[in-house]
């Protein structure tokens, strides 16, 4: 909770901020604000707070999932550099501030107690997103991207809604619990049909927003077409965020109706694992390949969701951390790399940018690689481990339900190898351009910070498991 | 003292499924719209309608809840919606002076 | 049916200007339904936003995003009908997806038992206004999402702000 009020203060703190004459302040004071919001998270430990009748409720749970959102904001905030180099066209007061509050609804869309909390929420998340993705002002395609991401998004939102309002004609509430006891508690009369439409409309909705299958579409475009930090903040702060709201959701209020949401969520599990995994070969692009790769790692996460044992929050926690460590990383090496040969006037994102980047840059090369490997699932990083506890909740759950998932989530996990190795090669094996590529030293801690979290999580996974 | 509103009497006249029936009928065209038209402001109109249909729900199943739950939260989903709007005529505005359209079908650079 | 038909007409009309006013009918309309519902206080809210706020901010949106044919000259489009017309695009598709839904939720309340909710939840309103309680509650149950949606506003407010300064 105080993180959530500090992070609201901070954003406005660092509007004003932007009224400075020096700019560099900025960077420096808004990694402050995070730590700082951070640390105050960590205050309410094993302390279990219901605020603001039942409008939002803390406990272990919740500071793991914000902890690990802070943490990618930070690495995100970062590896982002002044936004280019003209005055003109830069305005890092608001992108920080944005930033800042955009976090605020996504902790709220994690600790809500009260469906009007995840509302606000997930529009504050939206809303800020949608001007992240057209910040870039000067690009055909950002606008474009911002101008899909908004229609897409405000049409989920609708349909969100309606959902609520249907669960609430059903239920008489919007309190979580309220409407478990309802569910579960089983009226006299039988449960209204309007709560499965509802909480079927409610699950579209969401899945819209982790872009999972069949409501991805719109996601290869707007990752593609965003600048290139937004898409790391977007492909591992909203899929935090929105995998653990919709777990809270569903483990909380809907556990009665397990039998109804089990089945749509495999069966979108399994066609988001196809999609993502087999589209994601196709493409030419490196970032492209990323927005695809990010919309299977949606089905992995989501097998975590179906399968709802006590292990899954744990198995959710630890795949969403090595996944947005890994994603932060190959983003971050994508940003060096792309901008150093523009086509067009735009980045290069080819797979063939890559060439001989080992002789380029082996510390970029190496984090790459480890990244790389870690979002395909190979042993000794913490990729593996996630997949590793992901599939561990599915066979909880039985064969008989799972197994079908589980066939389709290893034999996708081989594709994976495969396109995530393409990078690999093309900066160890192939050769290409020779000038060096110079990192300032703050991205490279962060690359050494990220590669040593992947690797550390991949040795001793245990650390991080005992406190989830 | 109170003042007696004589349109308040008749509520209850009118019965929920009504509502809720008119307010599918809303959600369903709205739908339609954001699905037909090309135009990224009717495409918008067509979100509106959603979020409309969503709060006459929300404000029918009301009338029957001692707290005004349904109420309270029309009443921040019309917030929310205004915000909306706003961010979006931004986005399209961005959009208009670099494609010169708003037809959805000619804003595509990426396939290209 | 006043509300509904205009929103038929949002629909089906290709000149986005009459989508437009027969949107604000549809927005009047709803809150004539919001009245007979017994929600006064939310009434007069959706006047002042949507027809007051939102449908303005529309029909600028319109206004600004009006391609005149740039070869013609003044007088010549001054005599031109003034419709600003939009395409359609999958009208089948629409059609069916509208359809399907309407026909979806029709059966679901068909079989939606809504007497049980007559019967449980609360006798019709006899209160005579909701202004009183929607402000206390605004204050009491509801603070939290109050403050917060603050944080929305604001975050809309400088992201629009941002986005249609012109600096280029």
């Amino acid at each position: 909770m105080l993180s959530i009020i500090s992070l609201s203060l901070f954003g406005i703190l660092n509007l004003f901020l932007g009224f400075l004459k020096s700019r560099r302040v900025l960077l420096p004071a808004t990694l402050l604000f995070i730590a700082l919001a951070f640390a105050a998270n960590l205050l309410d430990w094993n302390h279990q707070y219901v605020y603001f009748r039942d409008m939002l409720r803390t406990n272990n749970l919740f500071i793991n999932f914000s902890s690990i959102i802070l943490l990618t904001t930070f690495l995100t905030v970062a590896i982002s550099r002044s936004f280019g180099t003209d005055e003109e066209h830069t305005h890092p007061a608001e992108y920080y501030a944005i930033m800042l509050f955009s976090v605020v609804g996504a902790l709220m869309m994690v600790g809500f107690e009260n469906l009007i909390m995840l509302f606000i929420g997930l529009e504050i998340l939206s809303v800020s997103l949608y001007v992240l993705t057209g910040s870039d002002k000067r690009s055909l395609r950002s606008n474009e991207a911002a101008l899909k991401y908004f229609l897409m998004g405000s049409f989920a939102t609708g349909i969100f809604l309606f959902g609520i309002a249907l669960v609430y004609g059903a239920t008489g509430s919007f309190n979580l619990s309220a409407i478990g006891s309802y569910v579960s508690g089983g009226p006299t009369t039988g449960i209204s049909p309007l709560l499965y439409v509802g909480l079927l409309f409610i699950l579209a909705g969401m899945l819209f927003k982790v872009s999972a299958a069949p409501f991805h579409f719109w996601t290869p475009d707007v990752y593609d077409g965003a600048p290139t930090l937004f898409t790391a903040f977007m492909s591992t702060v909203v899929k935090t965020a929105g995998f653990a709201a919709l777990y809270r959701l569903l483990t909380v209020s809907f556990t009665g109706v397990y039998g109804l949401w089990w089945q749509v969520l495999t069966g979108v599990t399994v066609l988001t694992l196809l999609v993502g995994n087999i589209t994601a070969v196709y493409q030419s692009s490196v970032k492209r390949m990323l927005a695809y790769s990010s919309v299977s790692h949606a089905g992995y996460l989501l097998i975590a969701v179906a399968a709802k044992t006590p292990q899954s929050p744990s198995a959710i926690l630890f795949y969403s951390l090595a996944y947005s460590i890994a994603t932060i990383t190959g983003f971050a090496v994508l940003i060096l790399v792309a901008e150093q040969k523009p086509i067009e006037g735009r980045p290069d994102e080819r797979y063939e940018a890559f060439n001989g980047l080992a002789k380029r840059n082996p510390l970029l090369a190496f984090s790459l690689a480890v990244s790389m490997v870690s979002l395909a699932g190979i042993p000794l990083t913490a990729g593996f481990w996630g997949k590793f506890f992901v599939f561990s909740t599915a066979v909880d759950r039985g064969m008989t339900n799972m197994g079908m998932v589980l066939v389709v989530a290893v034999l996708m996990s081989v594709v994976g190898v495969y396109y995530y190795f393409r990078v690999i090669i093309a900066s160890y094996l192939k050769t290409g351009d020779s000038e060096p590529i110079g990192i300032r030293p703050l991205y490279r801690f962060i690359l050494v910070l990220t590669t040593a979290l992947t690797i550390g999580l991949g040795l001793f996974p245990d650390v991080v498991r005992q406190l989830f | 003292m109170p003042v007696f509103y004589p349109l308040l009497a008749v509520n209850s006249a009118i019965p929920l499924s009504y509502f809720v029936l008119a307010s599918a009928a809303l959600f369903s065209i709205g739908l339609g719209v954001v699905v037909v038209k090309r135009n990224a402001i009717v495409v918008l109109m067509g979100v509106e309608l959603m979020l409309n249909a969503a709060n006459l729900n929300l404000v029918a199943f009301s009338r029957y809840d001692p707290d005004l739950k349904g109420q309270m939260f029309g009443l921040f989903v019309i917030v929310v919606a205004a915000a909306e709007a706003v961010v979006a005529l931004a986005i399209v505005l961005l959009v208009y002076r670099r494609f010169q359209t708003v037809d959805l079908d000619e804003v595509n650079e990426m396939k290209r | 049916m006043l509300t509904l038909g205009s929103a038929v007409v949002v629909l089906l009309s290709r000149n986005v200007l009459y989508s437009a006013y027969s949107l604000l009918l549809t927005f009047v309309g709803i809150a004539a339904l919001y009245v007979l519902a017994g929600a006064d206080f939310l009434a007069v809210t959706q006047l002042m936003v949507y027809v007051g706020g939102v449908l303005v901010l529309l029909v600028f949106g319109v206004m600004l995003t009006h391609r005149g044919d740039a070869q013609k000259s003044v007088a010549q489009r001054a005599t031109e009908p003034n419709v600003v017309r939009t395409n359609h695009g999958r009208t089948l598709a629409g059609v069916l997806v509208a359809g399907g839904m309407f026909a979806l939720l029709f059966t679901v309340i068909q079989k939606a038992d809504f007497t049980r909710n007559e019967a449980t939840f609360y006798d019709p309103i006899t209160r005579v206004s909701t202004v009183p309680d929607v402000g206390i509650h605004l204050m009491t149950d509801y603070a939290l999402p109050f403050e917060v949606v603050g944080v929305l506003l604001l975050a809309a407010l400088i992201g629009a702000a941002y986005l249609s300064s012109i600096r280029n």
